[in-house]
C-alpha cells in the first residue's frame, strides 16, 4: 500500500509538532520562553478574568461552607503570623532606636518629624501559577500587570504580612503606611498588561541592598549592610568585610525599597557564614517564605505624596520670590 | 478556516477556564478533549498540526515535565486517521482485528492524553504519583464526559452533513 497525499500530510504534521515540542522543551531549559509565556498569559487573561468574575458571583456563598476545624486552624495560623510580624516589627524598632539614639539628637527637629515625600501602597494580588505549574516554573505569575500600575522591579511580598499602619506609634506623624516585618518573596521581573512575572529572591538576577539585624543579650541592634544575591537555588550576601561581625541567626532586612529609605522588609535568616579569601564574609541566607506555597501576594508600589509636593513647590516659589 | 477559528476559540476558552478555576479543572482536563476533537473533526494534516500546536501552547503556559502529550497525541491521531483513510479506500474492509470503534476514538485519545500529562508531571514532581487516584478521579469526572459529549456532537454533525464523512 502506497502512502496517499493525506498520509504525507499527517506525517508532516506529526513531524512538525514533534520538532516544535523538542524545540520548546530545549528553549524552556534555557529560560528562553519567559517572554512568550508572559504574552500567552496576557492573551488568555480577558477570558480568565471574565470567568473568574462570573465564578465569584456564582460561588460567593461557598466560602461559608468551611468546616469548624479548618477555621480553627486558620485562626491559629493567623495568630502565629501576627506574633511573628509583631516580633519582627519590635526587632526593627529596637534596632533602629538603639542605633539612632545618638544621631537623632544631632538632627534638626523639623527634619526628623516631617512625613516622608514618598509613601508606599500595597496592591493585593493572587498568584496565578500556584496550581498546576509552580514546581517547575522558577518565575511564577501573578494576576496583575501594567494596567494595575505595576512596573518592573517592584517588590512582591507575602500577603500574610500585610500592611501595618504604625502611625504615631512608629514615630510617624502622618500615619504613613509602614510595611515593617512583611516578608519579601521576590520582585516583578516582567510586567505584562494583565499579568506579571515574579523574580523570586532565589533567582540569579535578584540583587538588593540589605542590612543585618542581630538579637543579643544586650538587645537588638543594627548590623552591617551588604549585597543580597540570589544564586538560583538559594541566597547569599556578599560585600561584608571581615572587620564586621556576622553570625548565624542574624536576621536579614531590606536596607531600603527601590532606593527610598523607610520600610524595613524581611528577607530571611543567616544560616551559614564562611570567610572568603578576598577578605569578605560569604553569608548563606534561608528565605523566610518559599514562593511555591504562597497563594496571595502584595506588591509594594511607591506613591508620591502629591499634597506635600505641592506645598513644597509653593514654599520654594515664595522663597525665591521673597529674595532680592 | 472556519474550523481552524472554531478550534482556536474553543481551546482559548478551555485554557482560560482551567486557569480561572485550577481547583476545579486540572491542567488539560477541558483542553485535551477539545484538542482531540479538533484533530478528529478536521481529519487533515492542518487540523493535526493546529491541535498539536494548541497542546504545545498549553504546555508553554503551564509547563509540567517534558511536553509528551503534543507529539504523541498527534501521532496517535494520525495513525487512527491514516488507518481509517486506508480502510475507506479499500471498500470499508477492516484491516486489523483489534480495530477501535470510531465513536470511542475521542475518549481513547483523551485518556491517552491524561496519562501522558500525568507521566510528564510525575517526572518533575513526585507529589503527583502520591496523589494519583484523586487526580485521576478529577480528570475522569471532567475530561471523559466532555469527551463523550464532543464525540456525540461530532457524530451528529456527521449525520446532518455538517462534517465531512471521510478523509478526502
Amino acid at each position: 500500500m502506497f502512502p496517499t497525499r493525506n498520509s504525507w500530510q499527517y506525517r508532516i504534521a506529526c513531524g512538525a509538532v514533534m520538532l516544535f515540542s523538542m524545540g520548546a522543551f530545549a528553549a524552556d531549559r534555557f529560560q528562553l520562553l519567559a517572554s512568550i509565556r508572559l504574552v500567552l498569559h496576557d492573551a488568555l487573561s480577558p477570558g480568565r478574568l471574565v470567568l473568574a468574575s462570573i465564578d465569584d458571583s456564582v460561588f460567593a456563598g461557598s466560602a461559608a461552607g468551611v468546616s469548624e476545624a479548618d477555621s480553627r486552624i486558620a485562626a491559629v495560623e493567623t495568630q502565629l503570623r501576627k506574633s511573628e510580624r509583631a516580633r519582627r516589627r519590635l526587632m526593627i524598632e529596637n534596632g533602629r532606636l538603639h542605633n539612632r539614639l545618638r544621631q537623632l539628637d544631632a538632627l534638626p527637629h523639623e527634619a526628623s518629624t516631617r512625613p516622608g515625600l514618598v509613601g508606599f501602597e500595597l496592591i493585593s494580588v493572587r498568584v496565578l501559577s500556584h496550581h498546576g505549574m509552580p514546581d517547575l516554573l522558577r518565575q511564577p505569575f501573578i494576576a496583575a500587570g501594567r494596567i494595575h500600575g505595576l512596573r518592573k522591579s517592584e517588590l512582591v511580598l507575602d500577603a500574610s504580612g500585610v500592611l501595618l499602619d504604625e502611625g504615631t506609634q512608629g514615630g510617624l506623624t502622618s500615619g504613613q503606611a509602614v510595611l515593617s516585618g512583611s516578608v519579601v518573596i521576590g520582585r516583578v521581573g516582567r510586567a505584562g498588561r494583565w499579568v506579571s512575572q515574579v523574580e523570586p529572591v532565589t533567582d540569579e538576577h535578584f540583587t538588593a541592598r540589605i542590612r543585618l539585624i542581630r538579637n543579643s543579650d544586650r538587645g537588638t541592634h543594627d548590623g552591617p549592610e551588604g549585597l543580597f544575591e540570589g544564586t538560583g537555588t538559594g541566597c547569599r550576601i556578599t560585600g561584608i568585610p571581615y572587620t564586621e561581625s556576622v553570625a548565624v541567626g542574624d536576621e536579614v532586612f531590606f536596607a531600603d525599597v527601590g532606593g527610598v529609605a523607610g520600610p524595613r522588609l524581611y528577607l530571611g535568616q543567616v544560616v551559614k557564614v564562611d570567610f572568603e579569601s578576598g577578605g569578605d564574609w560569604s553569608v548563606r541566607v534561608e528565605p523566610a517564605v518559599a514562593v511555591s506555597g504562597v497563594e496571595q501576594v502584595a506588591v509594594v508600589v511607591p506613591a508620591l505624596d502629591v499634597a506635600r509636593t505641592g506645598r513644597s513647590a509653593g514654599t520654594e516659589i515664595s522663597l525665591h520670590g521673597g529674595r532680592p | 478556516m472556519k474550523q481552524v477559528l472554531a478550534v482556536c476559540a474553543f481551546a482559548w476558552g478551555g485554557i482560560a477556564a482551567e486557569l480561572s478555576r485550577p481547583d476545579l479543572f486540572p491542567a488539560g482536563a477541558v483542553l485535551l478533549p477539545i484538542a482531540v476533537t479538533g484533530m478528529l473533526w478536521t481529519r487533515s494534516g492542518k487540523g493535526l498540526f493546529l491541535a498539536g500546536l494548541i497542546l504545545l501552547t498549553d504546555w508553554i503556559v503551564r509547563p509540567a515535565g517534558p511536553p509528551l502529550a503534543p507529539p504523541f497525541l498527534t501521532l496517535a491521531a494520525a495513525i487512527l486517521l491514516e488507518r481509517q483513510s486506508a480502510r475507506s479506500r479499500w471498500g470499508g474492509h477492516s484491516p486489523a482485528r483489534t480495530w477501535i470503534p470510531e465513536w470511542t476514538w475521542p475518549v481513547a485519545l483523551t485518556i491517552m492524553g491524561i496519562l501522558l500529562n500525568l507521566i510528564s508531571s510525575s517526572l518533575t514532581s513526585p507529589q503527583v504519583t502520591e496523589s494519583l487516584m484523586p487526580v485521576l478521579g478529577r480528570y475522569a469526572l471532567i475530561s471523559i464526559p466532555v469527551s463523550f459529549a464532543l464525540a456525540g456532537l461530532m457524530g451528529l454533525a456527521g449525520e446532518f452533513g455538517l462534517r465531512r464523512g471521510t478523509a478526502p
